[in-house]
């Protein structure tokens, strides 16, 4: 939600996948895709990494000096900077746990911007991103547990008229993947969950394009 | 350092607008959206000229910094704060139902 406030210069994409949808969908040019998406990843790769650093004397003391584990082993703590699925969720449950919220979020925020409904709707303006909040709120208490909570991160757009947008998103997972790749964690943070990582690009990329 | 005097008149024959537009629809983004101006002329300093020049990028990062920071934030004190008897109500440091306020 503050997100979507600090960043309504740009459209609040916040969202490579939702960026890239615009584009094709949306008419969003195809040749700004790389300055926003750049920026995403960058915008994500620097709140990581400060998250980490003001979180370091916390990690170590809730599972131990230097010890950097990776789900789903115990007192796992990389979860912090990317998801990661639970234990227990076979392919199939994983990929739906990304495709319905996806859809849900998709339907919702379609009405929120379509001026042209004469229900509540018209709560758009300075209360989209309220409205969102309780958008993500609600998926994530839906459906957060198999797949882990960041991935209900924000996918909006203020600016464009109309949206097509996926639950996901890459920019924050990819780069807190990598960053906590990078500070230390065990290499498993790509493989875990049966190399769950790929099931969430293509579960972002299909939902996006469809 | 400084820059010749922006004039905000859209004259078609003004280098440094023209020169700002070709760069921006390079890049793909609207070449005519308006430069905020500030009371004191400070747009026409290098740096305002930057961050209008990649207005959008440059909001893309912040939001998506205050945006990680929050989301990235609440899942380590939810992660780390699990079951701390001292914390207020006596369970742990937050929920996950704290996460979209980012």
């Amino acid at each position: 939600m503050l997100g979507i406030y600090v960043a309504g210069d740009s459209g609040s994409y916040l969202n490579p996948a939702l960026t890239v949808s615009n584009a094709i969908w949306r008419g969003l040019p195809l040749r700004s895709i790389p300055i926003l998406v750049v920026s995403q990843f960058l915008g994500c790769f620097v709140g990581s990494g400060l998250i980490y650093a003001n979180y370091i004397p916390a990690i170590d003391w809730y599972s131990g000096d230097n010890v950097r584990t990776v789900p789903p082993t115990s007192k796992a703590t990389a979860a912090i900077f990317a998801t990661y699925p639970s234990s227990f969720a076979p392919k199939a449950s994983q990929a739906f746990s990304i495709i319905i919220p996806c859809a849900i979020i998709n339907i919702v925020t379609s009405a929120l911007k379509d001026d042209y409904n004469n229900g509540v709707s018209k709560a758009g303006g300075n209360f989209f991103p309220l409205a969102m909040f309780f958008l993500f709120y609600s998926v994530a208490i839906a459906f957060g547990w198999e797949t882990g909570y960041v991935e209900l991160s924000l996918a909006q757009v203020t600016k464009a008229d109309h949206l097509s947008s996926g639950a996901v998103n890459p920019a924050l997972d990819l780069s807190g993947r990598l960053m906590s790749d990078l500070v230390g964690y065990p290499s498993t943070v790509w493989s875990s969950g049966g190399h769950y990582f790929w099931v969430r690009a293509y579960g972002i990329l299909s939902q996006n394009l469809s | 350092m400084f820059a010749p005097k922006v004039s905000h008149n859209d004259a078609p024959d003004d280098p440094i607008q023209q020169r700002h537009r070709k760069l921006r629809r390079r890049f793909g983004l609207n070449p005519h959206q308006p430069i905020k101006s500030h009371a004191n002329g400070a747009e026409n300093l290098l740096w305002p000229r930057i961050r209008a020049l990649f207005q959008e990028g440059f909001s893309e990062f912040l939001g998506c910094m205050i945006m990680t920071l929050v989301y990235h934030g609440a899942l380590a004190q939810t992660t780390l704060g699990v079951s701390v008897q001292s914390a207020p109500g006596g369970t742990s440091y937050g929920s996950y139902q704290s996460l979209p306020w980012g």
